[in-house]
């Protein structure tokens, strides 16, 4: 299997220590890019290697940092979205506490290829015993000159600062985390302009995710078109899913692009708990629609796929799910995580949410009403693509998909309304 | 009636357009221009489509958040749905506002909304003018899918003296949060909690801030109700009539509203949208907003009152009336004309005031009438010394390059002059100069910002005409020579200055801002023609806008006054000035450049001040016709010296709404009406003459101030020939004062405010050495070895609004509110709610 970002977990966090991440190979990749490569040089590897974000939109990364503009009056910002607060997912995690250098390599490589000189690490204020890996491993890099003044004689100069959040999800969404990170309310901003143009503190800003930052230094090491021949043709490299659920072995495996999902299930995670059999997967996190047993066995793990089956890859944390499992309930749960951390700013987002989980409450408790099942639907459908950002979107796709997948589940709530079975008994 | 646009719901939006660009677009297969950046919005409700709306407000920053103007703009590349109110117009777009699915839309954003409203329009006070109310009909379905038990409840509470917020009723538009921030720059409401748990409210869970209470008004719903008019009145029992404030010499339009013979609440703008198409569109202050119940005060009095001995006995009119008469004619028979004083207050209308002189001069034949104003206050007969410099209106202000403010605090004394400065220097980027010795909040909008010693002021004028003695004046100030140099720089390297000055400025220095046009002109000789032509294309535009658009007139339907521009605009024409320099000087009361202007000054007569006339009562002065002004309450720290001089008079006549200290000295007191209850016009500090509408019948048995002049001088045999109208006082003031000449009531209602224009003082009669002379002994005697006491010059803000309005705030049970039951002692909590 091939092993490019995972290649130093079986250290167990001990290349959290600078010396023991250069002698597995670290920092290589860093002087390379500032020796061999202009910044531009950078940007086009990147593009090369058609890496997408791996954050959960998985737009091409090139492509973003082409967009910042050479020319800024305001200092340019690269950030880091470590709010990894997708349920199901924890790739980031892993990539900060066990390999921290690498990531911090990587965003003085892509720093170095925007013309920035200060880039943030904005961390889920969850991860506080990760922050302070990551303080840790930063003071180490500007101890041995690989941040601050003038690295490595280049001339370049970066700094670097780690910034937790407070913990609310919606700061995951890259124009909240630049509200939040400048010490607003995180609510998401309006787009256009983009961060990219108008970001931090009105300054051009790339905002990417820890896994897709923490590759560069591979690109750079191997080359663009190495990476891509990892993956498939339009979804180059490998990706982290976080497989969970109702599986043998749940964790974080790393696998090429174009990987089909069930042999990710059966061979890495060791099959099915219990031998029990598969009914639903949610492939990429709780936004992204839901899906069956015969659509998980179609499916292999790329963008091209994914979307061929009606879901997303989104943040790439593999909920797996076996026949016990009452879809209903695992949709109410979703729509409860997304009632709490609607921001609140739009309409369809803040009172949508709500109302589609008071429907679930009361189905919960077997009040449903016939029609209900037909309200969840519409009342998804109306916040489908009418919402400010894509938390609505985020919260109205995995209902929709649960009750066109699973409407059985949904029924039965319905079928069985307590205040009728009471009646029928007296 | 200007006629009412088809789509439109809430006004009628006709701009004037033709200085700008415009792009063609089409609306609904409709081919239309709109000007060239506007957003979707306003041009789709410029060319009479109407596009429903909660969060957007014309000028304040774009939020997007209700989804309720959503358009299909007809362009592959854009598959989702668009926010018109976050969109600009662009040359050949082409968008659809009326298909099936954007209605489905709307209508599911309305059931979103309803999904957990109280729906209680019964109990609610903003029912009737509730844009909730009115999109529901308009854009909603007829039934919702909501069940009483999807709703959660929240309990309605009061969160600062003046604002009542229900968070169940809100629709989280942030238009509150957002007028807070960017209107008056207090964030004093902000949001709190997150998702569906989402409410307005303080930081602290109290509001602190001026109360302006504009919050309330862009309120769409009832979220947020003013505390005064809580349960007290419905809006469609509401008589609206427009008029102008009473209280600081800005002069802002009310709208104010009246039940029966009640004048219930004063707002900029109602719940549809109508303002009352002032100066000040759709804001408003705390004091012009909450002090209407002053108005009805239990205090007021209702009916003349006669000295008998120790005590002042209610009478009737004719009595009273016949006394003073009687009296008057004696002393004036007995001592001569001249031993009869006439002191008006500053805050009557041009029409009061110019009966009063007329008084003065054609029936006591004393040359002693002024209006009250004290020592400290702007000298307007220098500043009008050698004619009258370029005076500014807001819109002036609105539209400065640099805005230089000297003294004041307009924060506090002129709130809408306060607004204007941050509009400006918000929206149009203007430069903002502040000189002053007392704190303001204004330094938060500052470029540059001087924090001078008390009193100096006068050589910061110093400074910007004469280069040489700038070291000389920037010790004098108390502020680095560079400083004083960099400010001197911006200013003569400037376009359009407007100098906002305080009654800080003194003597020679008021009269030498005359001087500043020549000295710091425009810095080269084009841009000097540049300028020239700029304004006088704007004057041609204007000339030609106004005979095309046609006027409303009062007669048609003078209460339901709904304007064209109930916003500012960042895209209206800038207006322009002859000059570089333009002065706005904020004088104290309401009508003090009326007063002067129509003659109430005792400068040409060779007269004595008002000041002046009490010190020589029992003197020279044997008899004091005081009309609106309390004398006494006003002699700071003197108080008990005027009152032993007025008892030295052998007559005291006062005219007041209230039993002042001045009042309960008097022989005989009439009763008067205030400003909601008199009609006539009066002059804000922009020289904009307006016309002040009346709201109600008079209080009691009160009668406006020239009525009573006019019938006293009757009964002593002078007829001023008003034949008991209004209209003829005006034509008479409009034929004796310059500059008024041509102007009427019925035009004064056509055109709103308008701008009074006096010849430019003529730079070669200025004697320039002579200014500069006094000026510089002016500086010299400036005490340099004064430390600047911070802390006693902050103790000192806030504190001059009381001194000035002595009666209205003793009156008005709101300045002065007895506070729900332990609320001082504990603040409530602020809403959290459990998620």
């Amino acid at each position: 299997m091939t092993n490019v970002l995972t290649n130093r977990f079986h250290l167990k966090g001990a290349a959290c220590d600078i010396q023991v991440y250069e002698q597995h190979g670290g920092y290589k990749a860093l002087p390379k890019a500032l020796k061999e490569f202009k910044p531009e040089q950078i940007t086009e590897e990147v593009k090369k290697s058609v890496l997408r974000g791996r954050g959960g939109a998985g737009f091409p990364t090139g492509m973003k940092w082409s967009f910042v503009p050479k020319e800024s009056k305001r200092p340019k910002y690269l950030v880091c979205n470590a709010d990894e607060s997708e349920p199901g997912t924890g790739k980031d995690r892993d990539l900060m506490r066990f390999d921290p250098h690498q990531l911090i390599e990587g965003m003085i490589i892509a720093g170095y290829a925007l013309s920035s000189n200060t880039s943030y690490i904005y961390i889920r204020g969850e991860y506080w015993y990760i922050k302070e890996i990551l303080e840790k491993a930063v003071a180490q890099a500007y101890a041995k000159g690989y941040l601050g003044k003038n690295i490595l004689g280049s001339g370049f100069d970066h700094d670097l600062y780690v910034h937790p959040g407070a913990g609310a999800y919606i700061c995951g969404e890259e124009t909240a985390l630049l509200e939040s990170l400048e010490g607003k309310r995180g609510h998401p901003r309006l787009k256009p302009p983009f961060p990219a143009v108008v970001g931090l503190y009105g300054g051009p800003t790339v905002v990417n995710n820890v896994e897709t930052l923490a590759v560069v230094p591979h690109i750079i090491l191997n080359g663009g078109e190495w990476y891509k021949a990892l993956g498939t043709e339009k979804s180059g490299g490998t990706k982290l899913f976080t497989v969970s659920g109702h599986v043998n072995r749940p964790g974080n495996y790393e696998v090429p692009m174009g990987y089909p999902l069930m042999s990710l299930i059966n061979n890495e995670c060791g099959g099915m708990l219990g031998g029990r059999k598969l009914k639903a997967c949610i492939p990429g996190g709780s936004s992204v629609p839901i899906l069956n047993a015969e659509d998980c066995e179609k499916m292999t793990l790329d963008y091209e796929s994914a979307a061929s089956v009606g879901t997303m890859l989104g943040s790439g944390g593999v909920i797996v799910m076996d026949e016990t499992t009452d879809i209903f309930e695992t949709t109410r749960n979703v729509t409860h995580f997304y009632k709490h951390e609607s921001c609140g700013w739009c309409t369809p987002c803040r009172e949508g949410t709500r109302w589609l989980y008071k429907v679930f409450e009361r189905m919960h408790r077997y009040e449903g009403r016939p029609g209900d099942v037909e309200l969840l639907y519409d009342l998804a459908d109306k916040i489908l693509g009418k919402s400010f950002c894509a938390l609505g979107d985020a919260a109205a796709m995995p209902v929709q998909s649960a009750i066109k997948k699973f409407r059985e589940d949904f029924e039965r709530r319905i079928k069985h309304n307590i205040v009728q079975i009471q009646k029928a008994a007296d | 009636m200007r006629s009412n646009n088809a789509g439109c719901r809430f006004g009628v939006c006709q701009r004037k357009t033709d200085f700008m660009e415009t792009v063609k677009l089409t609306i609904n297969g409709q081919e239309v221009t709109a000007p060239k950046g506007e957003l979707l919005i306003e041009a789709c409700e410029m060319n009479g489509v109407y596009l429903p709306r909660f969060c957007h407000y014309r000028g304040l920053t774009p939020q997007a958040s209700c989804r309720m103007c959503v358009v299909r703009v007809d362009n592959p590349k854009i598959p989702k749905l668009q926010t018109a109110c976050t969109m600009p117009v662009t040359d050949g777009m082409a968008v659809t506002t009326d298909s099936q699915e954007i209605e489905d839309v709307r209508a599911a954003m309305i059931e979103f909304l309803l999904s957990n409203h109280p729906v209680d329009c019964p109990v609610c006070d903003r029912a009737g003018e509730c844009e909730l109310q009115d999109q529901t009909y308009g854009f909603g379905e007829d039934r919702t899918r909501s069940q009483y038990d999807d709703k959660d409840n929240y309990l309605e509470r009061q969160i600062s003296p003046f604002i009542y917020n229900d968070p169940q009723r809100c629709v989280t538009c942030k238009r509150c949060t957002r007028v807070c921030e960017e209107w008056m720059d207090e964030n004093a409401i902000t949001v709190l909690n997150r998702g569906a748990s989402t409410v307005i409210s303080a930081f602290s869970g109290w509001v602190e801030c001026s109360d302006c209470g504009n919050c309330v008004d862009v309120c769409p719903t009832g979220t947020l109700l003013h505390v005064p008019y809580k349960y007290v009145a419905r809006p469609w029992d509401l008589k609206q009539t427009p008029t102008v404030c009473n209280f600081c010499s800005d002069g802002c339009s009310v709208l104010a509203g009246t039940r029966g013979e009640n004048l219930i609440r004063n707002v900029a703008r109602d719940g549809r949208g109508r303002t009352a198409g002032g100066i000040n569109h759709d804001f408003l202050c705390s004091l012009g907003r909450y002090t209407v119940d002053f108005v009805h005060s239990k205090d007021r009095l209702d009916r003349p009152m006669i000295r008998r001995g120790e005590h002042l006995i209610p009478t009737t009119w004719d009595d009273a009336l016949q006394h003073v008469a009687q009296r008057l004619g004696e002393l004036k028979a007995q001592h001569g004309g001249d031993s009869v004083g006439v002191i008006s207050a500053a805050r009557l209308l041009n029409e009061d005031q110019f009966t009063l002189r007329k008084f003065a001069d054609d029936v006591l034949q004393t040359k002693h009438a002024e209006y009250y104003h004290d020592d400290d206050e702007i000298d307007l007969a220098s500043f009008f010394r050698y004619g009258a410099p370029t005076i500014a209106t807001q819109a002036h202000l609105q539209n400065a390059d640099t805005i230089l403010l000297i003294g004041s605090d307009p924060n506090e004394e002129n709130p809408l002059t306060a607004f204007s400065i941050r509009w400006a220097v918000r929206q149009k980027a203007a430069r903002l100069i502040t000189v002053n010795a007392m704190p303001s909040r204004l330094e938060r909008q500052a470029n540059i910002s001087l924090r001078v010693r008390e009193g100096s002021e006068g050589a910061f004028v110093q400074a910007l005409l004469d280069d040489a003695k700038l070291n000389d004046a920037a010790a004098a100030l108390g502020v680095k020579a560079e400083d004083l140099q960099a400010v001197r720089k911006a200013v003569a390297e400037s376009g359009r200055v407007v100098v906002v000055f305080g009654d800080e400025l003194r003597g020679a220095a008021v009269e030498a801002l005359a001087l500043l046009e020549s000295a710091l002109a425009a810095p080269s000789a084009e841009a000097a023609d540049a300028a020239k032509k700029a304004y006088i294309d704007a004057l041609q535009r204007q000339v030609k806008s106004s005979n095309s658009t046609q006027k409303p007139s009062i007669n048609e339907n003078p209460y339901t006054y709904i304007v064209e521009h109930p916003t500012l605009e960042v895209g209206a024409e800038p207006v322009r000035t002859e000059t570089k320099f333009s002065f706005l000087p904020l004088v104290r009361y309401s009508n003090t450049m009326g007063a002067g202007l129509v003659g109430m000054h005792s400068d040409d007569k060779g007269g004595m001040s008002a000041h002046a006339m009490i010190n020589a009562a029992g003197g020279g002065i044997k008899a004091l016709f005081i009309a609106g002004e309390d004398v006494v309450s006003k002699a700071n720290g003197e108080a008990s010296r005027v009152s032993t001089q007025l008892a030295k008079l052998d007559f005291l006549v006062v005219q007041d709404m209230f039993l002042t200290e001045t009042a309960k000295l008097a022989d005989v007191v009439f009763p008067v009406t205030s400003y909601a209850e008199a009609q006539g016009t009066q002059v804000n500090n922009g020289m904009q003459i307006q016309f002040v509408r009346r709201a109600i019948p008079p209080v009691g048995q009160a009668r406006p101030d020239w009525m009573v002049v006019n019938q006293l001088a009757k009964l002593m045999g002078v007829d001023f020939g008003y034949q008991g109208q209004l209209k003829t006082i005006f034509k008479q003031i409009a034929d004796a004062v310059p500059g008024c000449a041509g102007l009427s009531h019925n035009l004064l209602v056509n055109e709103g405010a308008t701008q009074i224009s006096l010849p430019q003082p003529e730079q070669s009669k200025i004697n320039r050495a002579d200014v500069l002379e006094r000026l510089a002994g002016q500086v010299a005697k400036i005490n340099r070895n004064v430390a600047v006491d911070a802390a006693a010059l902050t103790a000192k803000a806030g504190t001059r609004l009381k001194q000035r309005y002595p009666q209205i705030t003793q009156h008005s049970e709101m300045l002065t509110p007895e506070l729900p039951q332990g609320v001082e002692a504990a603040a409530p909590a602020p809403l959290v709610f459990p998620a």
